[in-house]
């Protein structure tokens, strides 16, 4: 169990457990997250890191670069692909 | 009454590229009422007759709205403005990447819009082998499907006339959605099956696949870099700076020598000297120093949409992002905070890049304190009159002065930063602040789009900040100009003077005398002009032999050290001219936070005016 910041770099990642069962919980950043196209069981990779601090993190999701804050990154736990 | 379009689809579907090719330079950019986004309509023409509205909607990712734009927009497919909604609506998807926006397709289907879907950017996605089953695609969707390219024209007359068509069709009455909806758009299992629904679909049309797109890839090999990354972005920003002063200073000039010739014209032209006063510097300069931002706005705003446009803004704000944010302020502040060193206004109207309210509030509210272009020829004949031109360390190049005026634009930067920090910390949380921004692929510009956005952002500062900073410079007129004494007017006589003796008491702290604080208030207008007003109650005449050194002379003797330290660091923190005041006022909608950045930026220019003196007392 890892979360996006801490996966590897450019390696298939499969989105685990990101999901709440209780709507309420939910909070926008989340749902956001959501309809970009994070939810379980999608692949994503994470393609590279800003040159200061190290965030933020460039996710491809769906076919589209999205750029996530290391905070937002934090949300969203994964597993790297066999 | 004629037929009402809507143009409804995600971020970077090259809508606005649509929107301009379907009603070409018949359009006007207003706000949507209440809020300060931005809503653009236009009419499709046919034979110079308007035919159709368009309504160019904030792009939306769902219709769980969680940023302004995206409420707008929501509200607008609801109806729970007021407005009148529209008679059709275009879903405009991106045919190079539909895994993502068929996911607004789908939403709009459930809900029952009449919907054509305009299938846009496929002459890229052709180019890069992809085919589709269009009646598949649009049996599955309910709704016609037209394939176009904003940028080459192919499909507009199809949409138009598809448009036509439906333009007919009874205005929905208000959209029922069931009660619970809302929690249903962010609802896990509601948005998978909408996925899993778009993976299907996408199976089934797809005739031949999208190849990836590799040239984005490589492009971004380099530009996000760690080291070339950084080297081209500071390249970019370099060049944005150099081109708004250099380019935009010979058109400002030229407007202002336009101006300057006109007023001579008129003025031999007028005998009696009140009206000519009137005609030549209360009218005349008035209009030509509303004109003279144009160019710079024009400028910058080119530039600023050419990145936007060729999908680089978002990268630099990918790239700056961490490190804008340890000072408050959101990446995409970069170009409006550097753009601003030239001139706050465009840096002001430029600030709608940034999608969040708050941090859009928050760079408007410090945006004052950089250092612009206007205060320049205060600060060359302050520090050429207290600092001596002697070397810093025994470096000939590095001498005195220009250390201090680096000074003076670093007491700047860093005193908006901390504002920034506070107000990051005192304004109200109104929604998530939060980066998860889509960085779009490359693309080339186009043209047209570029001219109607420098069009539509002069024609905006002229009606909505001209009429204010027009009235306010007749204002200062008058002050300056009555009464006259023999039909002469004195700046010593005039009402100016006696309003900025009353206020002497309030700045004697600061060490102004009523002769200063008689000439800031024809400042307000415009900084630079404090410059002649000093003149004006020294009783040196501007321009002639000599003028720098007497300048210089007159300002130490007359006035002492402390207090010219104390002007030049007023000068640093305000006042705010009123062309800044008038296009914050437009850009936030109302009166409140111009006034709000008028008042701390008052209280930090006393309270460091006021250090300054005692600092300068206590030393010397």
């Amino acid at each position: 169990m890892m979360t996006i910041n801490q996966a590897p770099l450019l390696k298939g990642l499969t989105i685990t457990a990101f999901e709440k069962t209780n709507v309420e919980d939910i909070s926008d950043i989340e749902s956001r997250l959501m309809h970009l196209g994070f939810v379980d069981g999608a692949t994503i990779v994470v393609k590279r890191k800003a040159p200061f601090f190290k965030e933020p993190l460039l996710v491809e999701v769906r076919g589209r670069l999205i750029a996530l804050s290391k905070a937002e990154a934090e949300l969203v736990t994964v597993e790297v692909n066999p | 009454m004629i037929g009402q379009v809507a143009l409804v689809g995600m971020p970077n579907v090259g809508k606005t590229a649509l929107f301009n090719k379907l009603t070409g330079s018949f359009q006007r950019v207003a706000n949507f009422p209440g809020v300060t986004v931005e809503k653009k309509s236009g009419w499709v023409t046919e034979n110079g007759e308007k035919i159709l509205e368009v309504i160019d909607l904030p792009g939306i990712y769902s219709l769980d709205a969680t940023t302004l734009d995206e409420k707008v927009t929501k509200d607008f497919l609801l109806q729970k403005e007021k407005e009148p909604s529209a008679n059709i609506f275009v879903l405009v998807l991106d045919a190079t990447n539909l895994d993502k926006s068929l996911y607004l397709a789908f939403q709009l289907k459930q809900l029952g819009y009449p919907l054509v879907i305009a299938l846009n950017l496929m002459d890229e996605a052709e180019k890069r082998g992809f085919k589709i089953d269009l009646e598949k695609l649009a049996k599955a969707l309910n709704a016609e499907v037209i394939p176009t390219s904003a940028s080459t024209g192919f499909g507009i007359s199809e949409l138009k006339s598809a448009l036509k068509k439906h333009s007919h069709l009874e205005k929905l009455s208000q959209i029922t959605i069931p009660e619970n909806m809302q929690k249903t758009f962010r609802s896990p299992k509601y948005v998978n099956d909408i996925f899993r629904q778009v993976d299907l679909l996408l199976k089934e049309v797809t005739l031949s696949p999208l190849q990836a797109d590799t040239l984005t890839q490589k492009i971004d090999q380099f530009v996000l870099h760690p080291v070339w990354g950084i080297f081209i972005l500071f390249s970019v920003l370099i060049v944005m700076f150099q081109t708004l002063f250099t380019w935009s200073s010979p058109l400002s000039d030229l407007i202002e020598s336009l101006f300057a010739f006109v007023g001579q014209i008129v003025s031999t032209n007028i005998s009696q000297p009140l009206i000519k006063s009137f005609i030549v510097d209360g009218m005349i300069s008035g209009v030509g120093g509303v004109l003279v931002f144009l160019p710079q706005i024009m400028i910058l705003f080119l530039f600023t949409q050419f990145l936007e446009d060729v999908g680089y803004l978002g990268r630099a704000a990918y790239m700056m992002d961490s490190f804008m944010r340890k000072m408050g302020l959101p990446g995409k502040a970069v170009i409006p905070l550097l753009s601003s060193h030239a001139c706050a206004v465009p840096g002001i109207m430029s600030t709608r890049v940034i999608e969040n309210y708050r941090e859009r509030l928050i760079t408007m509210l410090v945006i004052p304190l950089t250092t612009c272009s206007a205060r320049l020829p205060v600060y060359a004949v302050l520090i050429g009159a207290i600092i001596p031109n002697h070397p810093v360390f025994g470096m000939s190049f590095l001498r005195l002065p220009g250390l201090i005026l680096f000074g003076l634009y670093m007491l700047g930067f860093l005193s908006a930063m901390a504002m920034s920090l506070i107000f990051k910390k005192t304004l109200p949380q109104s929604s998530p602040s939060m980066l998860l921004m889509e960085l779009p692929p490359y693309r080339l510009p186009n043209a047209m789009n570029l001219f109607l956005v420098m069009k539509n952002k002069g024609k905006i500062f002229l009606k909505r900040a001209g009429g204010i900073i027009l009235a306010i410079s007749m204002v200062i007129w008058v002050l300056v100009t009555f009464p006259q004494t023999n039909g002469q007017s004195h700046i010593e006589t005039s009402y100016a003077a006696s309003i900025g003796r009353t206020f002497e008491p309030l700045f004697r702290p600061l060490g102004f005398d009523w002769r200063i604080t008689t000439a800031l208030i024809p400042s307000i207008g415009a900084r630079e002009v404090v410059v002649s007003a000093l003149s004006m109650v020294l009783s040196i005449e501007e321009g002639s032999e000599g003028f720098e050194k007497n300048m210089s002379d007159a300002l130490v003797k007359q006035f002492g050290l402390g207090s010219l330290v104390a002007l030049l660091i007023w000068f640093v923190f305000a006042p705010q001219c009123i062309s800044t005041f008038a296009v914050m006022k437009r850009e936030t909608n109302g009166y409140f936070w111009p006034s709000v950045m008028v008042t701390y930026t008052l209280g930090l220019a006393y309270l460091g005016a006021y250090v300054a003196k005692v600092l300068v007392n206590l030393w010397f």
